[in-house]
C-alpha cells in the first residue's frame, strides 16, 4: 500500500482527473504515478512536459527510448516503472515478455541489436549513481554509430527514470501493483 | 569541458535558440547543461517547464525548495547542481553563506526550523536510496506538520534534482558554469 493515500478523485482538478481516467481507459489500469502526483498540481503539469514530448519526438525511436527507460528503472530496482513500461513494450511494440526481461538487463543477446545494447548499457550506467559516466563511455557509444544528438536523447530517457523512480519508490507505488488490484500483467 | 559539446548557437533553429536564450537571459545559470540539451529540444522544453512548475508553484516556499534541491544534489555528489542552486540561495534566496555551506556539507542550516530539518533529512534519505523510504519517514513528516501536498511537492523536487543530477553527471559537467550567477 502506498505510503500516502491517493487523493480522492472528486477532489482532483478536472483536467488532471481526465488524464488519469483516460489512461485507465487506454491501459486497463490507472496511472498510480499521476494519481499520486495529483496532490501537487504543479507536479502534474510538469509531468506532461516530461514524458510524451521526450519519448515521442527526436531521432531515437520511441520503442528504443522505452527500452532504455525500462533498463534504467531495472538498474534502480523500481518495479513500478520497470513493470509498467515493460508491459508497454509488449502490448504496444510487439515484443514478447521474455525478450524484454532479457534485454533490460543489458546482457549480450542475439535478438538485441548490439548498437542498441550499447545504449542500454549507457542508460543503466547513467541511472546508477555509483557509476560515473566517463568520456570513454561516451566515446564507446559513438563507435557504434550513434551521434551526439542521439546520445543526449538516450541520456534523457535514462534520467526520466531518476525522476519517476524517486516518486514510485519513495511512496511505494509498486506495493499497489498486485494481482488483487488487477495488476497481474506486470513483470 | 562536457563529454558532449553544445551545438553552435548559429546552427540552432530559431525557436530553439529563442527558448535557449530566454532562460539564459532571465536566470544566467545552467547555461552549459541547457546548451547541450539544445541537441534535443524536447528535453530543453521539459527542463524549463519542470523548473517553472516544480520550483516556483505550490505550497512550499521557493527558498525551502531550493534547499531541498541542494541537499538532494549533495547526497548524489552533483557539484554542478549544488553550485547552481547554492548560488541562487546566496543571491536571490537571501540565505547566509554559512547556511549554504552547511547544506553543502550535508548539514542543516542553523536558520532551519525543526520541521524544515525533518523535511531535509527525509529528502536526503530519498535522494540516497528512494526504495529505503518507510512509513515511519512519512509519519515523521506528518507529525512535524507537513501536509500531503507539501510532502509530495518536496519529493518532486528530489525527483527533479535526480533528473538534473543524472544528466549533469552523464555529460561530465562540473560546477564552473552553474555557479555563474544567482537569479
Amino acid at each position: 500500500m502506498a505510503l500516502i493515500p491517493y487523493p480522492e478523485l472528486e477532489t482532483i482538478p478536472a483536467e488532471v482527473r481526465e488524464h488519469i481516467e483516460h489512461f485507465a481507459r487506454d491501459h486497463g489500469r490507472p496511472t498510480l504515478l499521476r494519481w499520486m502526483l495529483a496532490w501537487s498540481p504543479p507536479a502534474s503539469a510538469a509531468v506532461d512536459a516530461l514524458y510524451h514530448p521526450v519519448f515521442t519526438t527526436g531521432k531515437l525511436e520511441r520503442r528504443l527510448k522505452e527500452l532504455l527507460f525500462v533498463a534504467a528503472s531495472e538498474q534502480r530496482g523500481c518495479f513500478y516503472c520497470m513493470g509498467g513500461h515493460s508491459r508497454l513494450l509488449v502490448h504496444t511494440f510487439g515484443y514478447d515478455r521474455d525478450q524484454v526481461e532479457r534485454w533490460r538487463t543489458g546482457a549480450e543477446d542475439e535478438e538485441l541489436d548490439e548498437d542498441e545494447r550499447v545504449l542500454v548499457l549507457l542508460a543503466k550506467k547513467v541511472a546508477d549513481d555509483a557509476q560515473p559516466v566517463t568520456e570513454a563511455d561516451i566515446a564507446a557509444v559513438r563507435e557504434h554509430g550513434w551521434g551526439d544528438d542521439e546520445i543526449v536523447e538516450a541520456i534523457t530517457a535514462a534520467a526520466q527514470s531518476m525522476w519517476t523512480n524517486t516518486i514510485a519508490q519513495s511512496l511505494h507505488l509498486e506495493d499497489d501493483v498486485t494481482p488483487e488490484n488487477g495488476f497481474d500483467d506486470y513483470f | 569541458m562536457p563529454h558532449i559539446t553544445a551545438p553552435d548557437i548559429l546552427s540552432m533553429d530559431d525557436d530553439v535558440r529563442e527558448q535557449y536564450e530566454r532562460f539564459r537571459t532571465e536566470h544566467a545559470h545552467f547555461d552549459e547543461l541547457r546548451a547541450v540539451l539544445v541537441r534535443f529540444p524536447s528535453a530543453l522544453g521539459a527542463v524549463d517547464e519542470m523548473y517553472r512548475q516544480i520550483m516556483n508553484e505550490g505550497h512550499l516556499g521557493r527558498v525551502l525548495r531550493e534547499q531541498v534541491f541542494v541537499a538532494a544534489s549533495v547526497v548524489r555528489g552533483c557539484g554542478y547542481a549544488v553550485a547552481g542552486h547554492g548560488g541562487w540561495l546566496l543571491g536571490s534566496g537571501g540565505l547566509a553563506r554559512d547556511a549554504v555551506a552547511a547544506l553543502e556539507a550535508a548539514e542543516d542550516p542553523a536558520s532551519a526550523s525543526a520541521p524544515e530539518r525533518i523535511l531535509l533529512d527525509v529528502c536526503r534519505k530519498v535522494a540516497a536510496a528512494a526504495y529505503r523510504t518507510v512509513a515511519a519517514d512519512i509519519d515523521r513528516l506528518e507529525k512535524a506538520g507537513w501536509g500531503r501536498h507539501e510532502i509530495v511537492e518536496a519529493l518532486t523536487v528530489v525527483a527533479l534534482s535526480g533528473w538534473m543530477n543524472g544528466i549533469a553527471a552523464a555529460l561530465g559537467l562540473d560546477g564552473s558554469d552553474a555557479a555563474m550567477a544567482a537569479s
